[in-house]
């Protein structure tokens, strides 16, 4: 196991340092650079910017060189210093910027994810075991409901029913009073409050297509030999549904839990623009639009980063869970 | 910096006031906000000084007001009465970057007049003198004028604007070019502590009104007049060694040098730099944050006429929000104060509920009137001689309906003009731009004929002078202001075409438009230019740089002869450009008054900016007990728009409902 | 029931009017019978295929084209069609009085009772030339009286058809998701196919650039790619290349299901089979394994679309999808998302609603098409 390990460990570098390379390119795709808008605000304070002086300022911030250098550059940064460089745009390192709107994006990502499985787990293994129950179809209605409205449609709404009909119209987190105050009650209940609309609106495309899933993959599992088996052996119902063919509808899930991790980081960026949230994805949206390269580019490494590592972990879990694809690594790592 | 009555120390005043709340029964449980900060009661009309600040006052942490106001404090009258002190102002903002909520920090040298138009007026310079036909400028400083933490603003701290940053290359590059009549860098000489000379080889004529303008001398540029010299010694390279600035640098991480220095310039990022304006900044928008907060300058150096300091208003309060719930936090009346990102699309919605949410809308003057831009220094001869031909814009403009797009657009309220300043402007004349603007298809197939557009294709369009197919590339973005720019492309492309003329609209992103633009090359763009105020920002009239919408090449041209993107002009168009050159160096009022004039007539005559529909009116929104807001002012950059009404004299009816 | 047959399921045979007995009926007969007892997904069949036939003559379909626009009639609210029940029966809508309200800058809209418009069916109206080449000016429903306000689902700010361009904008957003999907198969298919059929080395190859490509997010390949559109380029021509961009981004689904399906039939007796007959790998794939799971495909593709549709969405209102002039129901709900729509002319969301009701009905036949593919499914 130990071996498997830091054999996977190490097949990770190359796709990181790979999947940060293309990315770092594709920022640069875009004609222009960072310094276009900067002079062109320059310019309309009326100072005209010539092209020595642009050169000049080129240099100044490495954008003279190829974007394939400018990345060595900043990759050796990070390696050998742990420097993720400098964002243009607000003149920080990238890494305080990130540590900012981390826990924020990550704590939202966790709360929407939880409510998320519980909700889609509860819903799904019910619908599922009352196929065509009345209940399975008011969810299987709500779901469709819950792919097809765009989220950012949902949000708009709902916030201005929130104006409609209680007069208040939520914005951000917190509310401006509470921003800087220490944490009490108040606070706490304040950010619940902020918080539901962003939960519900996030989650629930999610939870629509995992409900969706785990119904039809829970479907194929009730009509296999071993439950009609198990049940003639008298097994309890419910344990029967429980410990077997549910946790065999799950696997398809947790082998792709990593690959929900990309999506934390700029999957909110519509309901967070319209909701006024402050997380990675308007951050990431803002660098890309302005070829804030630095920072674009260390949102998405640690994007890939934690996605890489996010597979690796469901591909334990999977191990954990599922005792055939244990025997399967203990084939391969011979 | 180690003066005992830092603003470090008004600070942990409030610290002291939020421990002392926190015993008496703040826990964890509370479901309480407050800090406790500015108590926000009504003070008696007796009182010099905001109540916050005689309690400092009480307890030692400030020196009495005698001490902190000049010796000859400016006095403000009131526009309607004289105020309460106290409340917290509530204002939003869109987008984390705009600047121009920071207006409320800034101070002038000159300060514009809140007038129509607004004039040059005193600031921190009481009084001026223009020497040798505007050669040499005297300002004298009000003496005893202190910096928000209690230190004496001097001459000396011009000097440092004028030494250590407009001259050293690597703050800036280029000597702004405000400062520099004729392209030829002016010189600050300090006669005493309280005597500034500005010395230019040629006259200038124009700094009266530049000193008054902080998008270009205010702390947001790169060419900011008013530096606290004392606090940013310890960051200039030229005072520290290359060991204390790697250690600094090391608190707060930059690029290069000059980002770090411009970082702890910043007055609104950075709360410890001192300023000279009513508010300063206590808490910084930061990381995941929404919320920016400032709190009144204890050493502000204006008066009521009772002598009573100014600003009435204690704090203010700044939040980020997106477009749409800005327009519902001011139709709920949470906003107090707000002409900037109030879009026109929200106006129903906030009448409607101005009654029962207990706010009130004024009608400001709008500036934008989004107008076509035709390239006349276009890359490709053949459009350029043709675009440049009167006859061709002619009939450009008089095929469109610009009634039609008033009854749609603005319900027939909007004004009907090319842009050619506007009314309100000092070198406005009555009936300009009103030229090819009636709506004539006859006239305008007639004018287009005569433009050598005779000959059309097999789909009924007109070709290109030589023959060729024509298709014309109309670019626009989102401006947030005026019509929507693709609406307007859209309707050309309707109306054109009952002319033979195709065009096809193209959207585009801000940042792809910035990037083209100094290459010159497209057809055409939909812009609202400025319109008032125009001398000082002349790129709209002008083509003096690169953004100059309507002749990008010209612009570059004139910035370096020698640009790869420029293009020498010829004719009317180069005529503005001398015209400029003369307003600039000109210090009477009246000989100025009439090269602007002539400028604008070449532009009555040759429509080079085809107007469409200005926006009628810009809603202001204001509490409903908020005084001594100026009913009707121009909402414009050039003015800072709602600093056009002095927020610092105006005041809340019942500040304790504003705490 | 003949008629069921749509753009979507092309190749669903028809059912023979006699039906072959369930023993000798053959796979494709077998799955049809099961999809035509999901009542939900027949009727959402119907709807698709109603969709698509408003994509395929909306020209004919929408009262006006999409540009015709009334200064006078700017956010002008739905009107009511009624029926007459006089000597001859027709159906009429009432004029409406707009005054301009100079506060607001809006019209106030008061119905006119005592104007009628008369409505008919192949009204005349706008000329239009059908896909470009058939030039008419019948449209299906239209005011009898050429030019007379008829806005079933009121007007936007330029006072145009808020109907008419709901309709437009079907042809551009369902093809973007049929053009997408099709592009993102072919992609799919060869990759997938290879992957699954070979297995091994290059299994493992693929299944690294799936993950690669899985592992970015979407926002940077969107807006690199959305801006890397020249600007010169034409409607059309920036209309395929987004088309292609959300391709590049939705293929990868694909690509691992179709995978897993050739990894279970690759060790079927009747590959093997094949394979000892001497087929060549493309005769087995072509011929044995990939009519075994075209249902499976299909089903896919039918979910794939809707993802598809809500993308353009996305991008349109990121503003870097499709843009006006150009009219998909993207562009469309991005210009509907501000308070004055939502207080002063809600009905603009209809395009919201035009999206929502697409993409429902296709999830609900590509689900139905699943379970009815699915041969353990009693």
């Amino acid at each position: 196991m130990a071996g498997y390990l830091v054999r996977r460990l190490l097949a990770m570098l190359p796709t990181v340092l790979l999947i940060s390379l293309v990315s770092f390119l594709i920022i640069q795709l875009p004609p222009g650079d960072f310094l276009t808008t900067v002079v062109a605000k320059l310019q309309q304070q009326g100072q005209t910017v010539g092209s020595d002086q642009l050169a000049a300022l080129r240099a100044q911030y490495a954008l003279d060189k190829s974007p394939l250098e400018q990345y060595f550059r900043w990759m050796t940064n990070i390696v050998l210093h742990g420097d993720f460089g400098q964002s243009f745009q607000y003149n920080k390192p990238v890494s305080t910027l990130l540590g900012e709107r981390l826990p924020l994006t990550l704590g939202l990502g966790l709360a929407t994810w939880l409510i998320g499985w519980t909700v889609a787990l509860i819903a799904g293994i019910y619908s599922a075991a009352r196929r065509y129950s009345k209940l399975d179809y008011v969810i299987t209605a709500l779901t469709f409901l819950g792919l097809a409205v765009p989220g950012f449609l949902i949000a708009l709404t709902v916030v201005y029913l929130e104006f409609k009909l209680f007069g208040v119209t939520l914005s951000g987190l917190v509310s401006p009073e509470f921003e800087d105050a220490s944490w009490n009650l108040g606070k706490l209940l304040d950010l619940l409050n902020h918080l539901w609309l962003p939960v519900l609106v996030l989650a629930s495309g999610g939870v629509a297509g995992t409900i969706r899933v785990l119904r039809a993959n829970l479907l194929d599992e009730l009509h296999k030999p071993y439950v009609t088996a198990a049940r003639a052996r008298g097994l309890d119902e419910r344990k029967l549904l429980m410990r077997y063919p549910t946790r065999v509808a799950l696997n398809p899930f947790i082998a792709t839990i990593g690959w929900t991790i990309p999506a934390l980081f700029d999957g909110e960026v519509l309901v967070a623009s319209v909701l006024g949230l402050e997380t990675t994805g308007p951050l990431l949206l803002n660098a890309l639009k302005s070829q804030d390269m630095y920072l674009a580019g260390g949102i998405i490494l640690i994007a890939c980063v934690l996605t890489v590592i996010g597979t690796l972990i469901s591909d334990l879990l999977l191990a954990a869970v599922d005792a055939r694809v244990r025997i399967g690594y203990g084939g391969s790592s011979k | 910096m180690s003066d005992p009555l830092s603003r470090r120390t008004f600070l942990r005043v409030s610290g002291l006031t939020l421990s002392a709340s926190a015993v008496a029964g703040c826990s964890f449980f509370s479901t309480d906000a407050k800090k406790a900060s500015g108590s926000g009661a009504a003070a008696d009309a007796g009182a010099k000084e905001s109540p916050v600040l005689s309690a400092m006052v009480k307890n030692g942490k400030l020196p009495p007001l005698e001490q902190r106001l000049p010796k000859n404090p400016m006095v403000i009258k009131p526009i309607q009465s004289p105020g309460k002190y106290g409340g917290v102002l509530q204002r939003g903002q869109i987008d984390r970057g705009a600047t121009q909520n920071q207006y409320v920090e800034f101070a002038g040298l000159l300060e514009w007049t809140p007038t129509t138009p607004a004039e040059p007026g005193p600031g921190l310079a009481e009084k001026w003198e223009v020497l040798e036909d505007g050669k040499v400028y005297v300002f004298h400083l009000r003496e005893g004028v202190k910096w928000s933490d209690g230190q004496p603003f001097t001459a000396d701290d011009l000097m440092f604007a004028y030494e250590k940053e407009f001259l050293n290359k690597e703050l800036n590059p280029v000597f702004p070019g405000w400062l520099a009549p004729g392209g030829k860098p002016g010189k600050f000489v300090k006669v005493d502590d309280h005597t500034l000379r500005m010395e230019f080889e040629v006259p200038h004529g124009l700094l009266l009104k530049y000193l008054c303008f902080i998008g270009l001398t205010g702390f947001g540029s790169s060419s900011t007049v008013l530096l606290p010299a004392h606090y940013l010694k310890q960051f200039h390279k030229d005072f520290i060694s290359p060991a204390q600035l790697k250690t600094l640098m090391k608190k707060y991480p930059a690029p290069t040098w000059s980002d770090f220095f411009k970082g702890r310039r910043d007055i609104w990022k950075n709360a410890d730099a001192p300023i000279l304006g009513p508010w300063k900044l206590v808490a910084p928008l930061q990381g995941s944050g929404v919320t920016a907060r400032l709190e009144r300058n204890p050493y502000y150096w204006k008066v009521d006429e009772q002598g009573r300091q100014l600003p009435y208003i204690d704090s203010q309060q700044y939040t980020v929000m997106p477009a749409e719930t800005l327009g519902l936090r001011a139709a709920n009346g949470q906003l107090d104060l707000q002409v900037t990102d109030i879009q026109a699309e929200q106006l129903p919605l906030l009448i409607k509920n101005q009654e029962s949410k207990g706010y009130k809308v004024n009608r400001w003057v709008a500036e934008p009137n989004t107008s076509i831009n035709l390239n006349q220094s276009h890359p490709d001869p053949v459009l350029r001689a043709l675009f440049q031909k009167v006859d061709f814009r002619a009939g450009l403009s008089h095929a469109i309906n610009r009634k039609e797009m008033n009854d749609a657009l603005f319900a027939g309220q909007g004004f009907i003009r090319h842009p050619c300043a506007q009314p309100e402007d000092e070198y406005f004349e009555k009936g300009m731009g009103q030229r090819f603007i009636e709506y004539d298809v006859n006239e305008a197939n007639k004018r287009l004929d005569a433009a050598g557009l005779t000959q059309r294709g097999p789909d009924g369009m007109r070709l290109r002078p030589d023959g060729k197919k024509m298709q014309l590339v109309g670019r626009c973005f989102e401006v947030g202001v005026g019509i929507d720019a693709i609406s307007v492309l859209e309707y050309a492309q309707r109306y054109w075409k009952a002319v033979g003329i195709d065009l096809v609209a193209k959207p585009m992103t801000p940042e792809l438009w910035y990037e083209e633009i100094p290459h010159g090359d497209y057809d055409l763009v939909a812009y609202p230019p400025a319109t008032i105020l125009w001398d000082i920002d002349s790129l709209w009239y002008i083509p003096t740089n690169g953004l100059t919408y309507w002749a990008p090449k010209y612009g570059n041209w004139y910035g370096n002869p020698k640009d790869k993107f420029g293009l020498e002009p010829t004719g009317d168009i180069r005529k503005l450009q001398t015209l400029y050159d003369q307003l600039v160096t000109t210090a009477d009022k009246d000989k100025r008054l009439d090269l602007g004039r002539q400028i604008l007539k070449l532009h009555d005559q040759n429509v080079w900016i085809i107007g469409t529909v200005g926006t009628p009116f810009q809603p202001l929104i204001a509490a409903g007990d908020l005084r001594n807001v100026r009913p009707d002012a121009i909402a414009s950059f050039r003015t800072h728009y709602e600093n056009a009404s002095s927020p610092e004299q105006m005041y809340f009816d019942s500040p304790e409902k504003h705490s | 029931m003949t008629t069921l047959q749509t753009d979507t399921l092309a190749d669903t045979p028809v059912p023979a009017t006699e039906e072959p007995a369930l023993a000798l009926a053959s796979q494709r007969t077998l799955i049809w019978r099961r999809f035509k007892r999901n009542k939900l997904a027949v009727v959402s069949l119907w709807i698709v295929g109603f969709i698509y036939f408003t994509a395929a003559f909306c020209e004919f379909l929408a009262p006006q084209t999409q540009d015709t626009y009334a200064s006078d009639r700017a956010y002008a609210p739905p009107q009511l069609m009624k029926v007459s029940l006089t000597s001859s029966p027709h159906l009429f809508v009432n004029g409406y009085k707009g005054t301009p309200n100079p506060e607001t800058l809006l019209r106030d809209y008061t119905v006119d009772k005592s104007q009628r418009y008369g409505v008919r069916l192949f009204a005349k109206g706008d000329h239009y030339k059908l896909w470009g080449l058939i030039p008419s000016d019948r449209h299906l429903l239209g005011p009898s009286q050429p030019g007379a306000p008829f806005h079933l689902l009121g007007t936007d700010d330029q006072g145009r058809d808020n109907l008419s361009r709901v309709i437009y904008g079907t042809r551009i957003s369902m093809s973007v998701g049929l053009i997408g999907v099709s592009a993102a198969l072919v992609l799919g298919l060869l990759l997938g196919g290879i992957s699954g059929y070979f297995g091994g080395l290059v299994d493992g190859i693929v299944q690294r650039v799936i993950e690669f490509f899985m592992s970015i997010p979407t926002l940077p390949l969107w807006l690199g790619l959305a801006a890397a559109v020249p600007p010169g380029w034409s409607a059309l021509k920036t209309y395929f290349a987004i088309t292609l961009i959300l391709s590049l981004i939705g293929w990868t689904g694909l690509a691992r299901v179709i995978r897993s399906r050739f990894l279970q039939i690759r060790d079927e007796d009747f590959v093997l089979a094949a394979e000892l007959d001497g087929a060549r790998w493309h005769r087995v794939v072509g011929r044995h394994m990939l009519p075994a799971f075209t249902s499976h495909i299909i089903a896919s593709l039918t979910l794939a679309v809707p993802g598809m549709i809500l993308g353009e969405t996305a991008l349109s209102f990121l503003g870097l999808g499709l843009q006006p002039p150009v009219v998909s129901w993207g562009v469309l709900l991005s210009g509907a998302q501000s308070i004055r729509v939502l207080t002063a002319a809600p009905w603009l969301l209809a395009a919201g609603a035009a999206v929502v009701i697409a993409v429902m009905a296709l999830n609900f036949v590509g689900d139905g098409l699943r379970d009815a593919a699915d041969p353990y499914e009693s």
